[in-house]
Formats: structure tokens, C-alpha cells, sequence
């Protein structure tokens, strides 16, 4: 291997990288948030990616009915959670959340949709179909077991992540999909070819990282939500309802799954099942932070890329054990050196 | 006759089998300062949390007449009721302001305004001097006062507080219950739990004495001060000074 293999290396293991810390910054999120350990994060990115593919071909996707059903049972659970307040104003507020909402994105999304209206408003469309699932599944999934253990909860993480793989094969079918990319340029840096794509998806990400940072560090709801995960009875005492917080972490998980989604369709071909192992990958890299550490985990983001794209370069056929191996030490490490961590709050 | 602020009938709370809780009816009229007296384990904490709805309980909780025993804590929050919990529950990674700042998270969406930052640093200047510093580095008493600036942040019409004195120095004692005295001439209307018994008398205009989980006796504070019962089991013949007795230093 020499230096310019490596550097192509690099700066592929980087580009992927971003997007596993994308979804490593969504787990650390929901898990401190809600405790749960979020295995469908990688069905958000297979809709976010196929949900565009649809939209390109000018098809009505299949993440639309799935929204209106979701929206649907929502509304059941929201309203079997909120009798002991319930009143006309919260009647309409649900309703207009859980019903008016996803009826509006489905008509849009029917009109436009034939149209081919453009890569930019099929990604805005993509964004508005998948984000509100994130907050139906908190209502209708885990909100319930808000009591649970994290085993619990990590058990029913599973059912959902099963149900949704199930239901993109109904919705999207067998076959993979692959989008055009955000854009054609390339540019030479040196021995190297940096795509348009690539810029996009390193430039998006960063994005991401700051406007999660100012949402935390600036605004009321961002400090509720680490509120929240400090301390779920003070935030409680505080007026800061469990479920709000559940529902708007589930909501930026969905959002930054399926923007992850519409970054990778070009570079891959995404089936209704793809999203599992970059979830995964996520996952791993939320590990090395402890679960607990946005830099950290983002950090061991760009690390696992880097093992991957050199992991599959030298030794193809074992490019995911490796990566996966990775975790091994990591955990060890990590078990000597901490006190045991206690299950519950 | 006016309504009451609270008002909880024959409240009952249970562990599994054991009713650490039982049968209890109390009462805090508008602007009144009320307190909870007991020994260890006879279920003043318990008896807060199930008022606040932190723990599921039998019996009725009217606020301001409005029942309220079915609602989750947030919902009790938002009608103005607040506990200041034993353990602080303090958001400790984060600055003292965004704590302040977070105890008028119930006016986020309401046309109404929470408490003053401002306000807040007069009544309380140590939380201006370390408004940057995390809650997590403050001393007990500091905690104590940040508690009690956060809940206030939150503009209750009864606040609660659960042995504000524990753990900390017999000055910040004194100095922690000339503040809820003042938040009583305010018009805050207040249930005080409290060891320290001595303390809790001096500025209460009414209290209930806790055993075993039932209320064994009640009266206006000047009658407990004088009564035999609780100058044997609760103030103790010897106490002349404001320190609390030794069972609230060991008791946890």
C-alpha cells in the first residue's frame, strides 16, 4: 500500500465516517434522553434513501401510507396517555399532530410526486415524510415502557427495528435503489479526486454538528433535553414532561437518519434491509463514546470509517469482522477502568 | 371560608405490602406556612412525593380545588405546585443560569412570564457570583439556595420543600429559613418537611406531627412548641441552639 492508496483510503474511510457519526450523534442522543438504545436508527436511513429513490422515479413512496398508519395509531396512544387531561384543546392539538400532519405530507407528497419536481424539493419532502415517524414510534412503542429497564427497552428497540425491516420490504420491495448524486463536480487535490458528493456529505454533516450544538446550548427545549438525561426527576419537577423529550429526541433521530439516507443513496445501493449495518457501525462508534459523549462519539465515527475503507482494502471478505472486533477492546478498556455502572437512575 | 391552597383526604401510599403512608388528611390555607413534623422513616417524604404525584397514591388531592391526584407531576407543575426534593435533584453538568433558566420551562409556550434571572441573583447574590460554574461544583448550602432560586423560577403558588436544612451548617440553616418565612410574606403558601423541628416551629403558623406514616397530632405551631409530646420527642429538653439534633446529621 502506498501513500497515495492510503490518502484514497483516507478520504473514503472519512466520508463514511461522517455519516456514522451522524448516527452515532442521534444514538448518544436518544439513549441519554430516553435510555433507549435505538437499533431501527438504520431503518430511518434505508426510508430516508429509498423514500428519495421513489420520489426520483416519480412514484408515491411507500413510507407514505406507513406515515398515515403510524400517524393513526399515534393518535390511539397519545390519547389512551394524556385521558387524565384531556379537553377539546388537547383533542385538536393531538389531532393536529398525529392525523392533520401526515394527511398534509401524504397530499403534497401525492401531487408532487409525478411531477418529478427536482432533486432539492424531493429531498425536503424525503426530510418531512421520515422525520415525524421517529416522534409516532416514541408514542406508540416506547413511551408505554417509559418505566422500563434498558433491557426492556432494548428489547422492544429490537421488535421495532424487525417490524420496520418487515415493513420496508412490503412498502419498497426487494429490489436496492441508488439516487443521482447531489451534485457532478469533482474537484484534484493533488493525487486525489474529491467529488461534489463527498464535499456535500462532509459540509452537511459538520452542519449538523453545529446546529445540534446551538439547539443545545441556546434554546430552552435544547437545555431540557440534556435537562432530561442529567437528571429525569428534576427535569420532571421542572414541568419538563418524559414524553416531550422522548418525542423530540426521536424526532431529531429520525430527521438526521433519514438526511443520512438521502447522503448515501448515491454512493450505494440501498435495500429495504441496508440500513441495519450502518446503523450498526453507528452504533459502534456511540459505544466507544460510552454512550454518553457527542465529540467522543463522532471522533470514533471517523475512526471506524477509516478501519473500514482500510479493512476492506487489505482484507475484503473480512471488512465488517473487523470492524465490528473493534468494539472488543474498546470494551474492555472500558469495563476495567470504570466502576460498574448501575442499571437503572 | 376560603378555598384551600391543598387539600389531601385519607392519602395513603404504599411499598409493595408496606403502607408508609397511611390515611392522611392535611391542609395549607393561601399564604400560610405549614410543616411536617417526624422521626426518620415516618413518612414525611413520602407523603411530599405523593402530593407532588411522583408516587402513585390513594386517596383525594384537591389544588386550589382543583383534584389533582390523578394528574402526572408535570401536570401538577404547570398548576403551580412545586417540590424542592430532598436530594436537590439539581441538573449538575450544567451552569447554575441554565438551571435557573430551565425552573420557567412550564412558561415556554404561555403569554405569561417566569420568575427573573435578575431577581433571583438579588435574593440569592452567591448564585450571581457562580452563575457560569457548573451545579455540580456548589457547596450544600449553595445547592440548597439554587434549589430553592430554580423552583421560585417557576413562580408556585405552593412550594414544597423537603428538609431544606439536611446537611448543612447551623448559620445556613437560619439563613435557608428566613427565606421561606419571607416567601411566606410574599404570598407563597408553603409545606415545609422538616427534622429539624426547632427550626421548622419558629416560622410555621401550623403543623402536623407524622408517626408511623399517620398524622398523631396537629395544631398551630405556638400550641406544638408547647405541647409535652413534642417537646420530648422533637425539640428535646437540652436543645438551645439552632443545630439540628443528632438524629437528622446521622439519619439517611
Amino acid at each position: 500500500m502506498d501513500a497515495t492508496i492510503l490518502l484514497l483510503l483516507l478520504q473514503d474511510g472519512v466520508v463514511n465516517g461522517a455519516i456514522y457519526a451522524l448516527i452515532a450523534l442521534s444514538l448518544v442522543l436518544v439513549f441519554t434522553v430516553t435510555r433507549v438504545i435505538l437499533i431501527p436508527q438504520g431503518e430511518f436511513v434505508a426510508y430516508g434513501a429509498l423514500t428519495l429513490a421513489s420520489l426520483e422515479a416519480g412514484t408515491l413512496p411507500g413510507t407514505v401510507p406507513l406515515l398515515l398508519g403510524l400517524g393513526a395509531l399515534a393518535f390511539l396512544a397519545d390519547c389512551a396517555e394524556t385521558r387524565p387531561t384531556m379537553s377539546g384543546r388537547v383533542l385538536l392539538r393531538l389531532a393536529l399532530r398525529d392525523l392533520a400532519l401526515p394527511i398534509v405530507v401524504a397530499a403534497i407528497a401525492w401531487f408532487l410526486a409525478p411531477m418529478k419536481p427536482g432533486l432539492v424539493v424531493e429531498i425536503l419532502l424525503t426530510l418531512a415524510i421520515v422525520t415525524p415517524m421517529g416522534g409516532f414510534l416514541h408514542a406508540v412503542a416506547f413511551r408505554p415502557l417509559a418505566h422500563a429497564s434498558v433491557l426492556v427497552l432494548l428489547i422492544a428497540s429490537v421488535g421495532v427495528h424487525l417490524a420496520l425491516t418487515g415493513l420496508g420490504l412490503v412498502f419498497f420491495g426487494a429490489e436496492g435503489s441508488r439516487t443521482p448524486p447531489l451534485s457532478e463536480a469533482s474537484f484534484p487535490a493533488g493525487p486525489l479526486l474529491v467529488s461534489g458528493q463527498s464535499l456535500w456529505m462532509i459540509g452537511l454533516t459538520l452542519a449538523i454538528i453545529v446546529a445540534l450544538w446551538l439547539f443545545f446550548s441556546r434554546t430552552l427545549l435544547g437545555k431540557a433535553l440534556i435537562a432530561t438525561a442529567v437528571n429525569r426527576l428534576g427535569a420532571r419537577l421542572m414541568g419538563i414532561a418524559p414524553s416531550l423529550a422522548g418525542r423530540l429526541s426521536f424526532s431529531v433521530a429520525a430527521f438526521i437518519g433519514a438526511l443520512s439516507g438521502v447522503l448515501i443513496a448515491p454512493l450505494t445501493t440501498v435495500y429495504y434491509d441496508t440500513g441495519f449495518l450502518i446503523g450498526l457501525k453507528g452504533f459502534v462508534a456511540a459505544i466507544i463514546g460510552g454512550l454518553a459523549s457527542y465529540p467522543a462519539a463522532a471522533a470514533a465515527a471517523i475512526l471506524v470509517g477509516i478501519i473500514e475503507s482500510v479493512a476492506s482494502f487489505e482484507a475484503s471478505a473480512f471488512k465488517e469482522v473487523i470492524v465490528f472486533m473493534a468494539i472488543i477492546p474498546v470494551l474492555l478498556w472500558r469495563s476495567l477502568r470504570s466502576a460498574p455502572i448501575e442499571d437503572e437512575e | 371560608m376560603t378555598v384551600p391552597m391543598l387539600e389531601a383526604e385519607n392519602l395513603s401510599v404504599a411499598y409493595g405490602k408496606v403502607e408508609a403512608v397511611r390515611g392522611v388528611s392535611l391542609r395549607v390555607e393561601p399564604g400560610r406556612l405549614v410543616t411536617v413534623l417526624g422521626a426518620n422513616g415516618a413518612g414525611k417524604t413520602t407523603l411530599l412525593n405523593a402530593l407532588m404525584g411522583v408516587l402513585p397514591a390513594r386517596g383525594r388531592i384537591r389544588f386550589e380545588g382543583r383534584d389533582v391526584a390523578r394528574l402526572p407531576v408535570e401536570a401538577r407543575v404547570a398548576q403551580g405546585l412545586s417540590l424542592i426534593p430532598e436530594r436537590r435533584e439539581l441538573f449538575s453538568t450544567m451552569s447554575v443560569e441554565d438551571n435557573l433558566k430551565l425552573g420557567a420551562f412550564r412558561f415556554r409556550n404561555t403569554g405569561s412570564k417566569g420568575g427573573d434571572l435578575e431577581e433571583m441573583y438579588r435574593l440569592f447574590p452567591r448564585l450571581a457570583e457562580r452563575r457560569r460554574q457548573h451545579a455540580g461544583t456548589l457547596s450544600g448550602g449553595e445547592r440548597q439556595m439554587l434549589a430553592m432560586a430554580r423552583a421560585l423560577m417557576g413562580r408556585p403558588r405552593l412550594l414544597m420543600l423537603d428538609e431544606p436544612s439536611l446537611g448543612l451548617a447551623p448559620l445556613i440553616v437560619a439563613e435557608v429559613m428566613r427565606t421561606v418565612a419571607r416567601l411566606r410574606d410574599e404570598g407563597v403558601a408553603i409545606l415545609l418537611v422538616e427534622q429539624n423541628a426547632r427550626a421548622a416551629l419558629q416560622i410555621a403558623d401550623h403543623g402536623y406531627v407524622l408517626d408511623g406514616g399517620s398524622v398523631v397530632l396537629q395544631g398551630d405551631s405556638r400550641t406544638l412548641q408547647g405541647d409535652a409530646r413534642v417537646v420530648e420527642t422533637y425539640l428535646g429538653t437540652l436543645a438551645v441552639d439552632e443545630a439540628p439534633p443528632s438524629r437528622a446529621a446521622s439519619g439517611r
